[in-house]
């Protein structure tokens, strides 16, 4: 039974669009400073290509397993060569960030902010959660990264909790939020609703069977989710794909928020796992099996990776739930002994100015928490159209809560039974 | 007046400490001792009000995190609820630590690896009533990687009931976060009662310096009283004054009457001076008239006899009048030195016996064997020697007939005669005393004849003298001088003087047993003796106290042994 099993198969990986750090997952005994170098190589190899190359990933689809998405160099706005690898990078960077978020998302505001700032060279990382927290552990009097940026909220917030994070003093962290913020040590950065995405013929299909006009009445909420999962079972049966909370830390905290929302989420959970749902641990592996048409309603997908790949593909469309709708907000923090702390400041110090709000809102998913930016992209905006239903996850000690070993355990033992309970109104089919 | 001493006495205030300045002192140096005790202990009691007040929340938390504890799957179990460790964070946004321990002190599980509170090295232990239920709850405040921590520990065992050996298992849960939430209410709370103690701080001060200055307030209009008077006003001070300055205005005020009464004797004194010189010299004016007036020679001579006569009268009352002044000068006083009695009585008897014996008196010396030659004692000799002639001078002027100088030493105390203490004071005392046969003085008069110009011219003591020959005894009479002057004398030597009624010739040593004063400087007071009524007589007497013979005269002691012969030296006839 998987409920008495120790939960030591519980991974955090991210919410990335690929899967490969999913096959991580998979094989732990892989090396990371061996990666690490294997990174700096290929950025070496493919950089006279890397303009091109970028130039094409914000068009074409976003290849993981290509070094050049995972790292970048700037200066002036410009990508250039990333030094010989065995050169120390953190020396040779005047800014170097880390952070568990797709290249994808933030390179327009990190050529901004390049841009703004020529005669700094930056050099940003893109890790998972997990392969972030424990780079950092390994080494946490000597870390490489002046600024760490992390969608795993748990994991930030238990690394500043321990003392980990500088205290900021820049006038526009001072002025944050106090909601969006901890201390003066972690930053929120984000505000990135938790999403479904549905393919358009399915929702059509399925409205047709219900005979309503707009498709989208299919689908709203979390309810309506339940209801399809309830009156469809049959039509859904494997076509329905959602985080594994097992190997997922991202789908993990979703899934503890969605409990805590309400009790009838076992009840989805149940009913999910009646209808063979599929179990992955990216958003990007929902997303490629959403476009390949493998299934056709995702569920608890970040909402900025799903708003981007759906628009190159017009034959999904990304759903945010009106009963409820969960938001997570990428932290941020200043390691205590960063390289280059006040680079790692201003950039934070930037990024939350009303300037760099402004830019996040125009050009990024990312959702702009500056109380002064509205219109299209920021929280102001979807919490206009939203109210009630946002349901952002607290920056505070309820995060070390769910990152107990024991709780997961017990949180984990829970779903499984749930997920894998038998049908009551059709025990044959459960196998 | 006003402007000559005003300058003196601001110096002085400048020179030493003001008593406005000690009394402040005095009162804001323990007021300030008090209010760094009082900003301690406030300072002491917020922070243990807002430990009190958060260990409420640590204790909160354990117990919820409690509840959620039990066995399952064969081990120690938790269900950690987020609430638990979200009221710890408080909205100072704490960080927060857990752990759960189980009864060999291996973690299940937690944040980190905390000690036990009970038994922690460092920081201060508040132990914690048990809760009948929960268990053992302490708290304590730790040092944890470089932070200041609180640390809440709850000991407690696992209910249920049964054989299961897992009931009843023993845990412990720890919980901590940091002080900042304590240390800003503790602030809050130090800085109100700052505020109240500064407030307290500036009320005292104001009232002790209004209230020193008001009760200083009476010095000041006393100084002021003193310093508006008349210089040559000797009037008593007359204010309303707060008790304490009234005794010093008491003081002041006797002080002034003293004065007052010094000034009336002198006045008195250099009045009843004139007076006396005045006298004579119109004596001599009317002699000088008188022999004018006549062309016979013998008459001149008759005239110039008389002159002559009052002229010397007259030269003997200046020369007392200036010994008095000399005597009674306190600051010029001749030093002491060491002399023997038994010689100067011989001198002085040697040296007047021919004047008594021109005036009919029988003079007689009776120094006591034992004592001839080793009478020693500390005087000056021509101050002794013009007692002795005063005594003797004033005997014969009263109409003595027999004049005796006793010398002789007082009985010891263990003599049963002397029984009174006062006695015992004068005893082993030389005493040199003259007696007299004459009419002697009323007990109760013998301490006004001691004043200057008092004359003994009561018609009880002298009802016969008037009578007998006022000529002989305008003549006989002195200025009233003499007996001033041997007080004077006597003060000066430390000596006592007492006036007694001459009993019989043999009786030298009869002291006097009505003496009571209780020092020997001042005697004067041969008051109140029994035997009054038979009154004859005077024998005034002089006690002076012994000292021992200088070295060189020890060796000579022969002296004494051939002078001891006779008692009585002078004893013939006038």
């Amino acid at each position: 039974m998987l409920a008495r099993r120790p939960p030591t198969g519980q991974q955090h990986s991210d919410n990335r669009c690929s899967d490969h750090h999913g096959h991580d997952n998979h094989r732990p005994g892989r090396q990371r400073s061996g990666r690490l170098t294997a990174c700096l190589v290929l950025a070496v190899l493919v950089s006279p290509f890397s303009q091109a190359a970028s130039r094409a990933a914000t068009q074409a689809a976003f290849d993981p397993l290509l070094e050049e998405h995972q790292s970048l160099w700037l200066q002036g706005g410009q990508p250039v060569t990333a030094p010989a690898p065995d050169s120390d990078a953190s020396h040779a960077a005047d800014l170097t960030i880390h952070a568990a978020l797709d290249l994808p998302e933030i390179r327009p505001l990190l050529l901004r902010y390049s841009r703004q700032h020529p005669e700094r060279v930056l050099h940003y990382v893109n890790r998972s959660a997990l392969g972030l927290e424990a780079q950092y552990l390994q080494a946490p009097l000597t870390p490489q990264a002046d600024l760490m940026i992390s969608s795993a909220m748990g994991l930030q917030y238990r690394l500043a909790n321990q003392g980990h994070a500088l205290a900021l003093e820049a006038p526009n962290l001072a002025a944050w939020p106090a909601n969006s913020r901890w201390r003066n040590e972690l930053y929120a950065m984000s505000f990135e609703p938790i999403v479904m995405v549905a393919r358009r013929d399915a929702l059509k299909r399925l409205a047709d069977l219900d005979g309503l006009r707009n498709p989208r009445d299919v689908l709203r909420s979390h309810r309506d989710f339940w209801h399809l999962l309830e009156t469809r079972r049959e039509q859904l049966r494997g076509r329905i794909i959602s985080y594994d909370p097992r190997r997922s830390g991202s789908g993990f905290t979703y899934a503890v928020s969605d409990a805590r929302q309400s009790p009838r989420y076992w009840t989805l959970v149940r009913a999910m796992g009646q209808a063979d749902a599929r179990l992955v641990s990216t958003t990007g592996a929902m997303l490629e099996a959403l476009a390949s048409g493998e299934v056709d309603i995702a569920y608890n997908l970040v909402g900025p990776y799903a708003v981007t790949f759906a628009r190159a593909h017009p034959e999904l469309v990304v759903i945010v739930p009106e009963d409820y709708v969960l938001i997570q907000r990428r932290l941020a923090f200043v390691p205590q002994q960063a390289p280059h702390p006040e680079a790692g400041e201003a950039f934070l110090d930037w990024w939350l100015s009303l300037e760099g709000q402004q830019a996040v809102a125009s050009d990024s998913q990312l959702g702009a928490l500056h109380p002064e930016v509205r219109g299209e992209g920021s929280a102001q905006h979807m919490r206009e159209q939203l109210g009630d239903a946002l349901r952002p996850i607290e920056i505070g000690p309820g995060l070390l809560a769910t990152l107990d070993r024991l709780k997961q355990a017990s949180f984990l033992s829970r779903w499984v039974l749930e997920f894998e309970a038998p049908s009551a109104t059709q025990p044959e089919l459960n196998q | 007046m006003n402007s000559a001493p005003s300058p003196r006495p601001q110096t002085e205030a400048k020179r030493s400490i003001s008593l406005y300045r000690r009394l402040l002192s005095w009162l804001l140096l323990p007021l300030l001792a008090l209010g760094t005790l009082l900003l301690v202990q406030a300072f002491l009691s917020a922070r243990e009000a807002a430990d009190r007040a958060y260990d409420r929340l640590l204790e909160a938390s354990l117990v919820t995190i409690a509840e959620q504890v039990k066995w399952q799957d064969g081990q120690l179990w938790l269900d950690l609820p987020p609430a638990a460790l979200e009221m710890l964070a408080t909205d100072a946004q704490e960080r927060v630590f857990y752990s759960l321990v189980d009864a060999d002190g291996e973690q299940v599980t937690g944040n980190t690896h905390l000690p036990d509170a009970n038994r922690a090295a460092n920081g201060r232990l508040a132990p914690q009533e048990s809760l009948g239920r929960s268990g053992e709850l302490s708290f304590r405040d730790i040092a944890w990687q470089g932070q200041a921590l609180r640390l809440g520990s709850l000991d407690t065992r696992l209910g249920g009931w049964g054989d299961d050996p897992r009931h009843g298992q023993r845990y412990s849960i720890r919980v901590a976060h940091t002080r900042e939430g304590r240390d800003t209410l503790t602030r809050e709370l130090f800085s109100g009662s700052l505020v109240r103690l500064a407030g307290m701080a500036t009320l005292a001060l104001l009232v002790v310096l209004i209230g020193v200055r008001l009760a200083l307030s009476p010095l000041t209009r006393l100084r002021r009283a003193i310093r508006e008077r008349d210089s040559r006003s000797l009037a008593p001070l007359n204010l309303p004054l707060p008790r304490e300055l009234e005794e010093l205005k008491h003081t002041i005020n006797d002080l002034l009457a003293r004065m007052r009464r010094v000034r009336a004797n002198q006045e008195r004194f250099i009045g009843d001076a004139s007076h006396q010189l005045r006298t004579p010299l119109a004596g001599l004016s009317a002699h000088a008239e008188l022999a004018l007036r006549q062309q016979d020679p013998s008459a001149w001579h008759a005239a110039l006899g008389q002159m002559q006569a009052t002229a010397s009268h007259t030269a003997h009352l200046a020369n007392q009048l200036l010994s008095l002044t000399r005597l009674n000068n306190p600051e010029v006083q001749p030093p002491r030195v060491p002399l023997e009695l038994s010689a100067l009585a011989r001198a002085t008897v040697s040296r007047l016996f021919l004047r008594c014996d021109r005036a009919g008196v029988d003079l007689g010396l009776e120094i006591a064997p034992d004592i001839d030659g080793a009478a020693w004692t500390l005087g000056v000799e021509w101050q002794l020697e013009e007692a002795l002639a005063n005594l003797i001078d004033n005997a014969c002027k009263h109409g003595a007939r027999t004049v005796t100088l006793t010398l002789s030493r007082m009985a010891t105390p263990s003599d049963a005669t002397f029984t009174q203490s006062d006695s015992a004071a004068l005893a082993g005392r030389w005493r040199l005393s003259v007696e007299d046969d004459g009419p002697g003085i009323d007990a109760e008069r013998r301490l006004l004849v001691l004043r200057p110009f008092h004359r003994n011219t009561q018609p009880d003591s002298h009802d016969q003298a008037p009578a007998q020959q006022p000529d002989e005894l305008k003549h006989h009479e002195g200025a009233g001088l003499g007996l001033a002057i041997v007080d004077g004398i006597a003060r000066h030597h430390d000596a006592r003087l007492t006036l007694s009624d001459a009993t019989a010739r043999s009786m030298t040593q009869a002291a006097d047993p009505a003496s009571r004063t209780d020092d020997a400087t001042r005697a004067a007071d041969a008051d109140d003796a029994d035997e009054t009524g038979a009154s004859c007589g005077l024998c005034v007497s002089l006690h002076l106290a012994p000292c021992a013979a200088p070295e060189v005269r020890v060796g000579g002691d022969d002296e004494s042994a051939q002078a001891g012969k006779p008692a009585k030296t002078g004893g013939t006839a006038c």
